[in-house]
This record gives C-alpha cells, structure tokens and sequence, in this order.
C-alpha cells in the first residue's frame, strides 16, 4: 500500500494528475454555483421565522464546512509529509492555509452579516463564533511561521508538529454547539439521522456545498501544479513538458 | 411557487434583507472569483518564465 501512496505522490504523476482533472473541477464548479445560485436566490422558499435573510446560511454553511475540512486535510498533508516524506503532500499542506483562511474570513462575516437580524447582534463571544475566530488566527500562525521559517526539512517537521497541534481546535468547533449552551444552532448537516432542514431547502446547500467543495479542489490543484513546476523546474519532464508546450 | 420563475420581483420582496443577502452574496462570490483569477494569474505568470527560461537555454 505504502509503494501506491510514493508512486502517486511522485511530483511527476501528481504534476499530470493535476493537469487531467483540474479543468473538470474547474467546469463542474461554476456549474454548481450556476444551479446552486438559481437554487438558493429562486427556488427556495423563504424560512417561515427568518424570511428571506436565511439565505445566507446557504454560502455561509459552505464555507464553515470548507474552513473545517480545509484544516483537516492541511493536518492529513502534514503527517504524510513528515512520516513518508511526500513531496505533494507538503505542497498540500502548504498551499490550502490562504485558502483555509479566507473561508473562515468568509464565514465570520457572513455569520456575523445573518446574525445582526436573527439574534440582533453581529458578534457575540460564543463557543463556536470564538472557536471559529481562534481557527481564524491558527491559519495565520500557520502561514506567519511558514514564510518566516527558512525552507529546511527541519522547519518542515516543526510545522507538521504546530499544525496537528492547531487540529485540536477542529473538534472543538465542530461540536461546540454540543458541549455548551450556545446562541448557535446546532448541527445541520454533519450529524446522525436526517438532515434538520427542509427538503424544499436541501437541494440548494447541497448544491452549494458541492460548488465550493469543487472550487477548492480546482483552487488547491491549480497552486500544486504552479508549485510542483516551480520545485522541479530542472527536472527532465518539466523541460520536456515545456518544449512539448511550445 | 418553489420551483418556479418569480422574476425579478423576488429580489425587492426581501425588503430590508435584501442589501443584507446580496452583501453576504456580492462578498463571497466576489472573493471566490477574485481568488480563481488571481490563481489563474499566477500560474500563467509562472509557466510564462519558465517558458522564457527553457527557450532561452537558462536552465541547461
């Protein structure tokens, strides 16, 4: 198993992969957000307490979701990273922390932007608005420490141990609204048994969910590939690739 | 009407959450594409000198 995991985590095959699949996320995204959109602003009925403001929930939901899974899988990159030595997991890890942290900036202010007309408050130090803020300055630690770090494997090792160690903070967003009393609702999607949301209104977080999941995979195999051509700049594919381009 | 055309009217029938929904809407969508643009920019940006490297014999 661990020779699959080298042999797809070679720059060369993963530099090809990247190149073969990222315009169909790119296309499959902008279609998601077509009839997500067409779904969210159209087609769903208002909230019978909300009214109309509940829409937001349908890009604010996303990008929670996004800014969580964002960390787990920089925290998955990282241990690859450090016990097998994968190039492109490194460049995973290293790559999805802008990206991680724009989705939680978005997240804070969509929250905060819904939360002024249905609690009447933009911000409130609640368990998981804090906890998702606290997130918020993990990515930029997270991105701070890498630039100022120099680029030795040393310094790589030191950013898998800080990054697993941010990992802790995952959980605790995640089930926040559980342990505590908070202002928060609790969990829509992720939880067991059906989803608590109407079936009318399903369709366009879904569709939501599914646009911004295929932007961040276009997005994250858009820099591997600018990454991996910059890294192995001097390698004999990249030369040929190149020549073949012209 | 779900799953119906409402027209435009559907928008201003949001009243006073309408600059509301669509600044949540505007912010979001905006950054996605700002981000996929400048993404876009910066790979070109970089196949473009090693294009430039490779054809100017650089990196031999």
């Amino acid at each position: 198993m661990w020779s699959w995991i080298h042999r797809l985590g070679a720059p060369k095959r993963s530099f090809f992969l990247c190149r073969r699949y990222r315009p169909w996320f790119g296309c499959l995204s902008f279609a998601l957000f077509a009839f997500g959109l067409y779904e969210a602003l159209w087609v769903a009925p208002p909230d019978y307490q909300q009214g109309e403001v509940y829409r937001v929930l349908f890009i604010h939901v996303p990008c929670a979701v996004l800014s969580l899974a964002c960390y787990m899988v920089m925290t998955l990159s990282e241990v690859f990273a450090y016990i097998w030595s994968l190039t492109i997991a490194g460049i995973i890890a290293r790559v999805l922390a802008p990206l991680g942290l724009l989705f939680t900036g978005l997240t804070l202010i969509t929250g905060s932007l819904w939360g002024r007309p249905t609690w009447g408050t933009y911000w409130i130090w609640d368990a998981r608005l804090t906890s998702e803020l606290i997130l918020g300055f993990i990515y930029l630690g997270v991105i701070g420490l890498r630039s100022a770090l120099p680029k030795t494997t040393q310094a790589q090792r030191i950013m898998a141990v800080l990054t697993c160690i941010g990992a802790v903070n995952i959980p605790i967003i995640h089930y926040s609204v559980q342990w505590w009393h908070t202002l928060h609702q609790g969990a829509t999607l992720l939880r067991w048994g059906t989803p608590q949301m109407d079936v009318s209104m399903l369709p366009a977080l879904l569709l939501c969910l599914g646009a911004f999941i295929t932007f961040a995979i276009w997005w994250a195999m858009s820099e591997c590939e600018r990454e991996l051509l910059l890294l192995k700049r001097d390698t004999q594919w990249v030369k040929e690739w190149l020549e073949r381009r012209v | 009407m779900v799953g119906q055309w409402q027209g435009i009217e559907h928008f201003w029938h949001m009243g006073g959450y309408a600059p509301t929904v669509f600044g949540c809407y505007g912010v979001v969508l905006g950054c996605v594409a700002y981000t996929a643009w400048r993404t876009r920019k910066r790979y070109q940006k970089v196949l473009a000198q090693l294009q430039v490297r490779s054809e100017t014999g650089a990196c031999q």
